[in-house]
C-alpha cells in the first residue's frame, strides 16, 4: 500500500520532546468558514512521569503512515510491518517498552474501541532469538509473545518476555489504527467553529490513513526489583460524553476545545484532553502569544449530565489500587466573590476565559472486571462486572476560597487488583459548566491483597513472600533494621477474622517454621590475636627465588619559582624555602686555546692560506691528493689542505654541548667562535693611510680573503649562467663591489689578460705581502713578509670573539640542595616461593565491647551481598466470583499487612498462588 | 450483607409429592415423583446426601433385581451441565472435541489453534472467514446425540457485530464413514456471538422415515465457521518460527474462537435403581433392622450425593427421586442440605 515509515533513534529521553510529525496525526477540520489546525504547541510531548528508565538512556521512535485513501474494509488487519532489531550487545533481554501518542482523541466507539487507539497497532508479536545453543534450538522452545488489544491506554506500556539472553529481536506490529484525517461539516457550523454542526461530520473521502505512532520504544534488561510507591502508572483507555452529536465522529475529541484565530484566515483549536490529568498536559501558543495549558476540560455539562473516563493500570504487574487522587476543580455555589475567585482559578490553571466551571462533581469510581472478549468500556457499570467503589460529593472546598485545597483522594471500598477502572464525573451544579480535572493519579495500597473478583473465581491456594536486604540477618530480633513486619489476614466485612501469620522478626519466620533464611556467615570483626612462633612450636622455614625487571625514570627541578607539593611530608616543612643548589667550591684550571670556527669567513681564508702553504710544503703528497680516482683534479683541496691540515675547522667549544648551554645563553650560535682580528699599524710605515683607507683597506682584505674562499672551494671558478671556467679578469670583475677598494681591483683587473697569467699583490697592514697569481692551468699563490720596520709603534685593536676549554678540578667544601623531583617506575618483579614451612600457634580472644562483625559474601543477589528470607504459606481459600451464581460475600479478601511501610533497606515481594477460573455464566 | 448458612431441616428438607404436599411418604400404588423446589435468584442448596428411609413387610426379596428392568427408584439430578442446557450428568456421556488432538487433527482455513489462558483455542488469522473441519470421528458401537453445546472464548455479552458463526454436525449412520454423509445437522447457522450455544433434541434428527427406528451414528465430523469482523483482546505466548511456516510474516491473529463442543450422548443412569443391593451400593452408610420375625422390614441408608442447585440462566436445577410401584410401605427421601442465600444485587 506504500507505507511510509519514519524511524528514529533518540539519544536520550528529550529527543521526543517536540516533533513535528506528532500533528501529522492530529484531526484537521476544513469548512467554508476556516480550517482548523492543530495549535501551535500541539506537537510537543511530555512524558509520563513513571518513565522506568534514566533519562539519558536512547530510544526509538516508530512511526508509519499509509496513503491517504479509501483503505478498504480489513486493511488495518492485512497491514503489518516486522522490525529487526539488532542490539549493540548480547544482553539477558526481559521485554519490551511502547507507548503511543496520549495528544489523539479517545472517544469510545460503538464497539468499546478508540479509532485512533492512541496510535498504537492492535496486535504485537516479539520474538526474541536467543543465542543458539551449541548443541542446536530446541524445536518447542517459545520464542514468541503476543499480545492483541482491543483498545489500548495512553500510558506505557510493558510486553514482558521470559529472560532471554540474545542481541537479536524480531518486532512484528499489526492491526494499525485509523487515523482521521480531514473532517468536512455537513451543515454549517456555529459560532464556536468547534462545536459538532447539526448534521455532524464525515471525513473527506481520501483523507483518512492507516498507520501508528509510537514515539517510545525500548527494550530492557531483565532484572527484578520491588516498587513500593503511592503512585500506581495507569493510562487512559477513552471517554465517554453525552451523545448530542451522534455523527460527530469518533475521530473528533469528545473533551473541550478552545479556538484561536491563526493565520492566513485559519483557525487554530486546542484540546483539553482527558490523558493530560495522567501526565505534564501540553502548553498552547495563541497566535497573541497568549500561553494556554493543558488539562482535562469537559465539554459543558447540563445539570446532571456526566463523562465517563476509563483508565486502565499502567504497569507490568497489576498492584493493589486502593483508591484515586484527583484534583477536580469547582467553584461552588456559595463561594464569596464567584466571579474573583473564578478569575483566579483561570489565571491559575491558565486557561482560557470562556471555561465555566461547575459548581459541584459527582465522583463515582468502578472497577471493571469485564468477562473474556469484552471490551471495559462496554460494561453497563450497573451491572454484575462493574462494582462501584467509590461515590462522593464535591460542592464545597476544604480550605478557604482563597487558599483552596483542590486535591482530593478517594478511597475505595477495598483494594483491587483489576486492570480496569471507569471515573464517572457528573456535574452536580445546578448550572451548565465544564468539568474541570488537573490531575489524577491511582494509589496502590499500603498492603497486598486479594479479593473477590466479578468475572473471576479466585481459588488461593498459598500466599508467598521475599524479603531481600543487605542487613536481613543482622539481628535476629527483627526484619532489617528499618522494623518491618508482616502479617497474613482474613478479612470478613472490615473485621480480622482470622490471623493467618505475624512475623516481627526473623526469629518469628524461624520459629513458626515458614521463612527460609539464606544468610551470609558472620563474625566477629574486632578479635584479640595472639601468635606463638618459633623453635618450640615448629619449624619455620621459607625459600625464595624472586626475579625482578625495572623500568623507569626521575626529573629533578631546581628552581626559585617551584612550589612545594601539596603532600610534601610535614617534616620537611622545616626546609621550606626556594629551590635551588648552592656550593662553594675551589677550581683550578687547565686552558686550551680554541681556532675560530670556520664559518669566519677570514678565519677561513686565513686557514686555506696557510693550509695551502702547508702543502707546498709538502708538494708531491699534496699533489697526489688532488687528483681524484677519476683523474679529476682537485684544486680546493690545496687550500683546505687535504690529507695535511694545518688549520683545522674548529666547532669544538660548543658541538655536542647544545643542551648543557641551555639557561645560561639565548642563541647558542653565539657561541661560534669567529676569532679575533687585529690590525697593528706602524704610525710612521704608511704615511699615507688615513682611517678611512684603513678602514677601506680591510674590507677589501676581506674581499680578497672572500675571493680566496670562492677559489678554495671552487665556486668562483665557474660562470654561474654559462657554466663555462672564469678568467682572473672576470673573476675580478665579480669581485668589484664587495668593497670601496673597487678602484684597486678595478686597476688590476685592468692588468690582468682575459685568460692569460698575471700577477697582483696587495699590501697588508702588518706589512706582509700577499700575492695572488692567476695560471690559466691554476692558481698560484705566494706569500713574502716585509719586515724590518723597526723600530714600530703599532696600534692594536681586537675584535671577535676566542673560546678557549678549560680543564678544571674541584673540591667542594660544603653543599646544599634542593630539588622538587618526580619520576615513574615500573617495576615487575616475580617471586616464587619454593617451599616454605610455617608453623605458628593462634589464640583469639574477644574484646570487650567490640561487637563489630564483618559479613561474609556467601549469598549474591543479582550482583549486590544481601541476606534473603522466602517463605510461603499454604492458604487454599476460594474467593467466588461476584458475578457467579452465588457468593458469600465480596468483602472478603486476604491481606498482607506490610506493618508501617518497607524502609529502604529491604525488598518485599510477595505474591499469590491463585487459580483463576472465569465465570461461564454469560457464555 | 452476610447471611448464615443453615442447614436444611425439617419437613422441607424432606422431599414431597407434588399432588400431597406436606405429606413425606413417596410409595404409593403409582409412580411418584418429586423433586427439590425451585430456587431462586440468590438461593443455593448444597445436597450433600439424600437419607431414605424405607418400610416394606420383607425387604431381602427386594435386594436381588427380581423385577428385570423395572426400577423401583430412580434419582434425577438435572444441572444445568453447559450454559443454557439443562441435562443431568449421570444420564449423559458426553463427548467433548476440544485440546490441541481434536483441533490440529482437523482442517484450518484462516485459523488455527492456539493456548490462551491456558486452553487451547481455535483462533482466527488473516481476515474474513474462517474455517475449521474436524477429522470424522468413528463411534465403534454406534451412538446417537440428544444435545450439544459448544464453548466459544468470548463471553454472550455486546459487541454483537464482533463475529458470526455456524457450526454442523455431519452424521454417518452406515458401517462405514465413507461417501457423503447420511445427514447434517446445523447446530448455529450464522448466529452471533449473543446466541445460546446449546441445541437439544437431536435424537429425533436421527430417527428413521421410514421405519421409526433410531439410527445408531457410525461417524460424525464437525464443521465451524465463521465470519469474523472485530479482533479481541488476546495476550499469549508459543513457539512460532518465523521462518517455519507455521505462521506466515503476513498473518496477523484475529479473535480466539472456538474452544470446544460436547456432543451428549443419552446412557442409562447408576441412579436407576432396580434392587436394593444396587442402592445399597452408592450408600455410605446404611441399616437393616429387622423384625421380630426375622423379617427386615426397615431400612435406613445414606446415599451419597454431592450436589449444589442453584437457579440457572432461566430455569431452577433440581433433584427429582421417582418411586415407582406398590413394592414398598413407607419411602421417605430427606436431603442432607445447606441452604445458602445472597440477595441478589437490585
Amino acid at each position: 500500500m506504500g507505507m511510509q515509515f519514519v524511524t528514529r533513534m533518540r539519544a536520550r529521553l528529550a529527543d521526543t520532546f517536540t516533533d513535528e510529525i506528532y500533528t501529522r496525526f492530529l484531526p484537521h477540520i476544513e469548512s467554508p468558514s476556516g480550517d482548523l489546525q492543530p495549535a501551535n504547541g500541539s506537537g510537543n510531548l511530555f512524558p509520563p512521569a513513571d518513565y522506568p528508565f534514566a533519562l539519558e538512556d536512547p530510544l526509538v521512535s516508530l512511526f508509519a503512515t499509509s496513503p491517504e485513501g479509501s483503505p478498504g474494509p480489513d486493511a488495518s488487519r492485512a497491514l503489518w510491518v516486522s522490525f529487526r532489531i539488532r542490539l549493540a550487545k548480547p544482553s539477558l533481554v526481559g521485554g519490551i517498552l511502547y507507548s503511543g501518542l496520549p495528544t489523539l482523541p479517545a472517544r469510545i466507539n460503538e464497539h468499546g474501541e478508540t479509532k485512533t487507539n492512541f496510535g498504537l497497532p492492535r496486535e504485537l508479536r516479539l520474538t526474541c532469538f536467543p543465542e543458539p545453543n551449541v548443541h542446536g534450538v530446541f524445536i518447542d522452545s517459545e520464542l514468541n509473545w503476543s499480545v492483541q488489544e482491543m483498545i489500548s491506554h495512553s500510558g506505557l506500556h510493558y510486553l514482558r518476555t521470559e529472560p532471554t539472553w540474545t542481541d537479536f529481536l524480531l518486532l512484528r506490529l499489526s492491526d494499525f489504527p485509523l487515523f482521521g484525517g480531514v473532517a468536512l461539516p455537513n451543515s454549517e457550523l456555529p459560532n464556536n467553529p468547534w462545536d459538532p454542526p447539526d448534521e455532524g461530520y464525515m471525513i473527506r473521502e481520501g483523507s483518512d490513513f492507516h498507520g501508528f505512532a509510537i514515539p517510545y520504544f525500548s527494550v530492557f534488561t531483565y532484572a527484578e526489583s520491588s516498587r513500593y510507591r503511592p503512585r500506581v502508572p495507569a493510562g487512559l483507555l477513552g471517554v465517554t460524553a453525552p451523545d448530542r452529536s451522534p455523527d460527530a465522529g469518533p475521530e473528533l475529541y469528545p473533551e473541550l476545545i478552545h479556538t484561536s484565530p491563526a493565520d492566513q484566515g485559519k483557525t487554530d483549536y486546542m484540546p483539553f484532553t482527558a490523558a493530560s490529568m495522567l501526565r505534564e498536559g501540553r502548553t498552547f501558543i495563541e497566535k497573541s502569544r497568549n500561553l494556554i495549558k493543558e488539562c482535562f476540560v469537559s465539554e459543558p455539562l447540563e445539570s446532571g449530565e456526566q463523562v465517563v473516563v476509563f483508565l486502565e493500570q499502567g504497569e507490568d504487574y497489576e498492584r493493589c489500587v486502593a483508591g484515586i487522587q484527583l484534583e477536580p476543580i469547582i467553584v461552588p455555589h456559595d463561594t464569596v466573590n464567584r466571579d474573583d475567585v473564578k478569575a483566579k482559578l483561570l489565571q491559575l490553571l491558565q486557561l482560557p476565559e470562556d471555561v465555566r466551571f461547575c459548581s459541584a462533581v459527582r465522583i463515582r469510581v468502578y472497577e471493571l472486571d469485564p468477562p473474556e472478549g469484552i471490551s471495559p468500556t462496554t460494561l453497563d457499570r450497573a451491572g454484575k462486572y462493574c462494582t462501584l467503589h467509590a461515590d462522593q460529593l464535591l460542592s464545597a472546598y476544604k480550605a478557604a476560597p482563597e487558599a483552596p485545597n483542590l486535591q482530593r483522594s478517594i478511597r475505595f471500598l477495598h483494594p483491587t487488583t483489576v486492570r480496569f477502572l471507569a471515573v464517572e464525573l457528573t456535574n452536580a451544579g445546578a448550572d451548565r459548566g465544564s468539568l474541570v480535572v488537573r490531575q489524577l493519579n491511582l494509589q496502590q495500597s499500603a498492603h497486598v491483597s486479594v479479593q473477590p473478583r466479578p468475572a473471576k473465581t479466585q481459588r488461593l491456594r498459598a500466599v508467598h513472600f521475599r524479603f531481600i536486604g543487605r542487613d536481613l540477618a543482622e539481628d535476629f530480633a527483627g526484619l532489617g533494621s528499618d522494623g518491618f513486619s508482616i502479617s497474613i489476614e482474613r478479612l470478613v466485612a472490615g473485621e480480622t477474622k482470622d490471623v493467618l501469620l505475624s512475623a516481627r522478626s526473623l526469629l518469628d519466620l524461624q520459629h513458626l517454621g515458614l521463612g527460609r533464611l539464606f544468610s551470609n556467615t558472620r563474625r566477629r570483626a574486632v578479635e584479640d590475636e595472639i601468635v606463638d612462633q618459633g623453635p618450640k612450636i615448629g619449624v619455620n622455614t621459607e625459600r625464595r627465588l624472586i626475579q625482578s625487571r625495572a623500568s623507569g625514570w626521575r626529573a629533578a627541578a631546581s628552581r626559585d619559582d617551584l612550589s612545594d607539593p601539596v603532600d610534601w611530608d610535614p617534616l620537611l616543612a622545616a626546609h621550606n624555602g626556594k629551590y635551588g643548589i648552592h656550593s662553594n667550591q675551589e677550581i683550578r684550571t687547565h686552558s686550551r686555546h680554541l681556532y675560530p670556527d670556520s664559518a669566519n669567513i677570514l678565519w677561513l681564508a686565513g686557514g686555506a692560506y696557510l693550509n695551502a702553504l702547508s702543502s707546498l710544503f709538502n708538494g708531491g703528497e699534496t699533489l697526489a691528493s688532488l687528483v681524484g680516482a677519476d683523474g679529476s683534479v682537485r684544486l680546493d683541496q690545496l687550500f683546505q689542505g687535504g690529507p695535511l691540515l694545518t688549520i683545522p675547522n674548529n666547532v669544538e667549544l660548543y658541538a655536542g654541548w647544545h643542551s648543557y648551554w641551555g639557561g645560561l645563553v639565548a642563541d647558542q650560535e653565539s657561541l661560534r667562535i669567529d676569532g679575533t682580528r687585529s690590525f697593528v699599524q706602524s704610525p710612521f710605515g704608511v704615511v699615507g693611510l688615513t682611517a678611512q683607507a684603513v678602514s677601506d683597506v680591510i674590507r677589501g682584505t676581506e674581499a680578497a680573503m672572500t675571493l680566496l674562499t670562492l677559489l678554495a672551494t671552487g665556486e668562483a671558478l665557474l660562470d654561474p649562467t654559462t657554466g663555462l671556467p672564469l678568467g682572473i679578469k672576470e673573476i675580478l670583475q665579480q669581485l668589484a663591489p664587495l668593497g670601496d677598494i673597487a678602484g684597486i681591483l678595478g686597476l688590476i683587473a685592468s692588468t690582468a689578460g682575459s685568460g692569460g697569467g698575471s700577477l697582483l699583490s696587495l699590501p697588508l697592514l702588518n706589512g706582509a705581502n700577499v700575492s695572488f697569481s692567476g695560471q690559466p692551468l691554476g692558481l698560484g699563490v705566494s706569500i713574502s713578509a716585509a719586515g724590518g720596520l723597526t723600530p714600530s709603534v703599532t696600534e692594536t685593536a681586537s675584535s671577535g670573539t676566542a673560546g678557549q676549554i678549560a680543564l678544571q678540578a674541584s673540591r667542594t667544601g660544603a653543599s646544599f640542595a634542593k630539588q622538587q623531583s618526580s619520576g615513574f617506575d615500573h617495576v615487575r618483579m616475580k617471586t616464587d616461593v619454593q617451599s616454605s614451612t610455617s608453623t605458628r600457634r593462634v589464640e583469639r580472644r574477644e574484646v570487650a565491647d567490640a561487637d563489630q562483625r564483618v559479613r561474609g559474601a556467601d549469598v549474591v543477589w543479582q550482583g549486590q551481598i544481601v541476606d534473603i528470607v522466602s517463605g510461603s504459606l499454604p492458604l487454599d481459600i476460594t474467593l467466588p466470583a461476584t458475578a457467579g451464581r452465588m457468593y458469600r460475600t465480596s468483602d472478603d479478601s486476604i491481606r498482607v499487612r506490610l506493618g508501617t511501610g518497607i524502609g529502604d533497606a529491604l525488598t518485599v515481594d510477595v505474591w499469590f498462588d491463585v487459580i483463576e477460573e472465569p465465570v461461564r455464566d454469560d457464555h | 450483607m452476610i447471611t448464615d448458612q443453615v442447614i436444611l431441616a425439617g419437613s422441607d428438607a424432606y422431599l414431597q409429592p407434588p399432588d400431597a404436599p406436606g405429606t413425606v411418604n413417596l410409595a404409593s400404588s403409582g409412580t411418584t415423583t418429586a423433586r427439590t423446589p425451585d430456587l431462586d435468584d440468590g438461593v443455593q442448596l448444597d445436597i450433600t446426601a439424600l437419607r431414605l428411609t424405607i418400610e416394606a413387610p420383607n425387604l431381602a426379596p427386594l435386594l436381588s433385581r427380581t423385577g428385570g428392568e423395572e426400577r423401583f427408584l430412580s434419582i434425577t439430578v438435572m444441572k444445568e451441565l453447559f450454559p443454557g442446557l439443562y441435562a443431568d450428568p449421570y444420564r449423559n456421556r458426553v463427548h467433548t472435541i476440544a485440546g490441541f488432538e481434536d483441533f490440529t487433527r482437523g482442517t484450518f482455513i484462516n485459523c488455527r489453534a492456539m493456548e490462551i489462558d491456558g486452553q487451547p483455542v481455535l483462533v482466527s488469522t488473516g481476515t474474513g472467514q474462517t474455517r475449521w473441519t474436524s477429522p470424522i470421528y468413528p463411534t465403534p458401537t454406534g451412538t446417537t446425540f440428544d444435545a450439544a453445546a459448544w464453548d466459544l472464548a468470548a463471553a454472550r455479552l455486546p459487541p454483537a457485530d464482533g463475529f458470526s458463526y455456524s457450526l454442523a454436525l455431519a452424521v454417518w449412520t452406515g458401517p462405514g464413514p465413507s461417501g457423503a454423509p447420511a445427514t447434517t445437522l446445523q447446530l448455529a447457522s450464522g448466529v452471533d456471538q449473543a446466541a445460546i450455544r446449546c441445541v437439544e433434541g437431536l435424537s429425533s434428527q436421527f430417527t428413521d422415515e421410514i421405519t421409526g427406528n433410531r439410527l445408531a451414528v457410525r461417524a460424525f465430523q464437525l464443521e465451524f465457521t465463521a465470519d469474523v469482523q472485530q479482533d479481541a483482546a488476546l495476550s499469549e505466548r508459543d513457539r512460532l518460527w518465523v521462518g517455519t511456516g507455521e505462521l506466515g510474516m503476513g498473518e496477523s491473529l484475529g479473535r480466539p474462537l472456538l474452544r470446544a463442543v460436547h456432543l451428549l450422548e443419552p446412557v442409562k443412569s447408576c441412579y436407576d435403581m432396580a434392587g436394593l443391593s444396587e442402592l445399597l451400593r452408592h450408600c455410605s452408610d446404611y441399616t437393616l433392622f429387622e423384625s421380630t420375625n426375622g423379617a427386615m422390614t426397615h431400612l435406613s441408608a445414606a446415599l451419597d450425593l454431592p450436589v449444589r442447585l442453584v437457579r440457572g440462566s432461566d430455569l431452577s436445577e433440581y433433584l427429582e427421586v421417582s418411586v415407582a410401584g406398590d413394592r414398598f410401605t413407607a419411602l421417605e427421601a430427606m436431603l442432607d442440605a445447606t441452604v445458602l442465600i445472597r440477595a441478589p444485587r437490585i
